[in-house]
């Protein structure tokens, strides 16, 4: 193949923001392209979903399916201390019109499984899937992106050219790579690795409703930024996964399963009490635990959705539901371009930008007050904002009229810290504003590449004084 | 440790055990998070003592002299 092709609209990756992105586009008359590199089914780490998440597949009518697969069901997220003598519980949550709170479900998924489903789907409701791999952008004189470079499977190469190119590569995050969007920063969560693997045989609890639910997802305390979790994916299997401190695996220089094997009994008491035996279904799986923020992640011609552009922790399960939500949010905004009723200055995505660094914010602002102030989150939970702590865990983060709710005030006050969305999109964000001498990733001539080529270097690179005092 | 209460000192001592009562202003109360959340709800409903929300850091509510030092802040600029 070495042909051209020509589209409205590219969508880079066919995980579940690429999918969701395809179908929510079509709801809007708009047949888009899915370029995907890998084969389907393939295993991916994320499984277990928020209130939002299962809201999105509401929407996009896949209710059905997802209870004709039998995923567990999720009613909370139970999270235990270090001993386990205590245990604070969120159930799922929605918002009726009137933003009156209900009690609901979401799932838990098997990755491989719900990933080629949303594939499929969207293959079904009119996406054209192509199998091939984005290798650079392609790009006007003003910086406008008009497409990728692809190369195929049989190793040919080709081009697809788009209106709009939308980025949802995941953690490849293929346009900040590319150097097409601003400075890609390191984030506070960088020192940890994340070990996980799938078990048959463990203890879930027998309840049919709240707190002893029995496929509730849990997550287990260890330490600060020490922690495992345990979310069920099948009726035989849970997935466990443990994040600990990149310092201890290293020292111990063992395989990653030996070392799996060997500390996950001392995370958490309740973990050891609820897995007897170790018996995986899966590899064990190692991921750099480490967050990042793309500045400048819309522009003429883009939009990166998702983890392409921002990582931050994955204590509370945030990731499928922002790469669905900002999926939903981009489509009639992509409508509209394309019918030439955004004002094509700057940055005709400017607004979708803000919006959605709005967002994550709030959720950065959240599992920061977690690892720094557990003793208030824990109140607030419990007593002082267990709404709006509902809101947070349930991932309802975009609604503007609701958001910041005052409990994130709250957490901005702890933290003693302001957010202000004036300032350029180059600036440091305050998520790397702990370590300012990493921050300068990505600056015209930095010495460092790529995030994985710093996490390799391990040290980080100089201080660029500029960019440091740029807040 | 002027300014804790006779009730509060109960209070603590009785969430601690079976720890001994507490005698030195400086030892830690070794109190755990859901133990300090009924300590802040006690503050309030039983003693009448508003705790702020950034004043819910677990290095106030560490000690009886963190502790009381934080009473006796909020009595000053309550007056
Ligand atoms: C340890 C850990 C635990 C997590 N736990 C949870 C959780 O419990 N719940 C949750 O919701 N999230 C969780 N997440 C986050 C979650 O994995 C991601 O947020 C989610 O998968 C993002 O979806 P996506 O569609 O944006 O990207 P992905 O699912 O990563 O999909 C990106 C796709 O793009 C393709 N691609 C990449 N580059 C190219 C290219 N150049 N050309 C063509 N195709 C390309 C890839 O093959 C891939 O299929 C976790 C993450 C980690 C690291």
């Amino acid at each position: 193949m070495n042909n051209t092709l020509e589209t409205d609209v590219l969508i880079i990756g066919g995980g579940p923001g690429g999918a969701a992105a395809a179908m929510f586009l079509l709801r809007q008359g708009i047949t888009p392209v899915i370029l995907e590199g890998e084969d389907f089914p393939r295993f991916h780490i994320g499984e277990s979903l928020t209130g939002e998440s299962a809201q999105v597949l509401r929407r996009l009518g896949l209710e059905d399916e997802m209870v004709r697969r039998e995923y567990p069901i999720k009613h909370g997220v139970k999270v235990y201390g270090s001993t386990a003598v205590n245990s604070w519980y969120v159930k799922v949550s929605s918002r009726d019109a009137d933003w009156n709170l209900y009690d609901n479900i979401t799932w838990q998924v098997r990755r491989s499984d719900f990933d080629e489903m949303m594939q499929k789907e969207a293959i079904k409701r009119g996406a054209k899937l192509m199998k091939g791999t984005a290798t650079k952008a392609m790009r006007e004189e003003d910086g406008a992106v008009t497409g990728v470079q692809v190369r195929w499977p049989d190793g040919s190469h080709g081009e697809i050219r788009a209106k709009v190119t939308l980025d949802c590569s995941g953690q490849a995050t293929f346009l900040a790579n590319q150097k097409v969007t601003g400075p890609k920063y390191v984030g506070s969560y960088d020192k940890q690795v994340a070990f996980f693997t799938h078990v048959k045989g463990a203890i879930r609890d027998t309840g049919t409703s709240g707190p002893d639910a029995k496929d509730n997802t849990l997550i287990l305390y260890h330490h600060k930024f020490h922690w495992a979790w345990f979310i069920p994916v099948d009726k035989e299997t849970v997935s466990v996964g443990m994040v600990t401190p990149r310092a201890d695996f290293l020292a111990k220089k063992q395989t990653p399963e030996e070392f799996f094997r060997s500390d996950i009994y001392s995370i958490n008491p309740e973990l050891k009490r609820r897995l007897p035996t170790l018996e995986f279904s899966e590899k064990v799986h190692v991921v750099p635990n480490y967050s990042y923020q793309v500045r400048g992640f819309t522009g003429k011609g883009f939009i990166c959705i998702g983890d392409s552009h921002r990582f931050i922790d994955p204590i509370f399960s945030f990731g499928v539901t922002v790469t669905m939500r900002e999926a939903e949010l981009a489509a009639p905004l992509i409508r509209s371009f394309l019918d030439g009723k955004l004002d094509d200055h700057e940055n005709p995505f400017r607004e979708h930008e803000i919006a959605c660094e709005k967002g994550i914010d709030n959720l950065e602002d959240m599992i920061d007050l977690f690892w720094e102030q557990p003793f208030a989150f824990a109140t607030f939970v419990h007593s002082r904002y267990t709404e709006e702590m509902t809101d947070a865990f349930a991932g309802r983060i975009y609604e503007s009229e609701h958001q910041p709710s005052n409990a994130i005030m709250a957490f901005r006050k702890l933290l003693k810290r302001t957010r202000t969305y004036d300032d350029d999109i180059y600036s440091v964000p305050i998520g790397s504003r702990y370590h300012p001498e990493r921050a300068p990733l990505w600056e015209p001539e930095s010495p460092v590449e790529t995030t994985e080529a710093w996490i390799k270097k391990g040290s980080g690179v100089e201080k660029n004084g500029e960019a440091v005092h740029a807040s | 440790m002027d300014h804790i209460p006779p009730k509060l000192k109960e209070y603590l001592d009785t969430a601690r055990a079976p720890l001994p009562p507490v005698s030195d202003p400086d030892e830690p109360l070794q109190i755990d998070s859901l133990g300090l959340i009924r300590l802040v709800a006690f503050l309030e409903s039983d003693l009448g003592i508003r705790i702020e929300d950034e004043e819910l850091l677990a290095e106030n509510f560490a000690t009886l002299r963190s502790l009381g030092d934080l009473l006796e802040k909020k009595k000053a600029s309550a007056t």
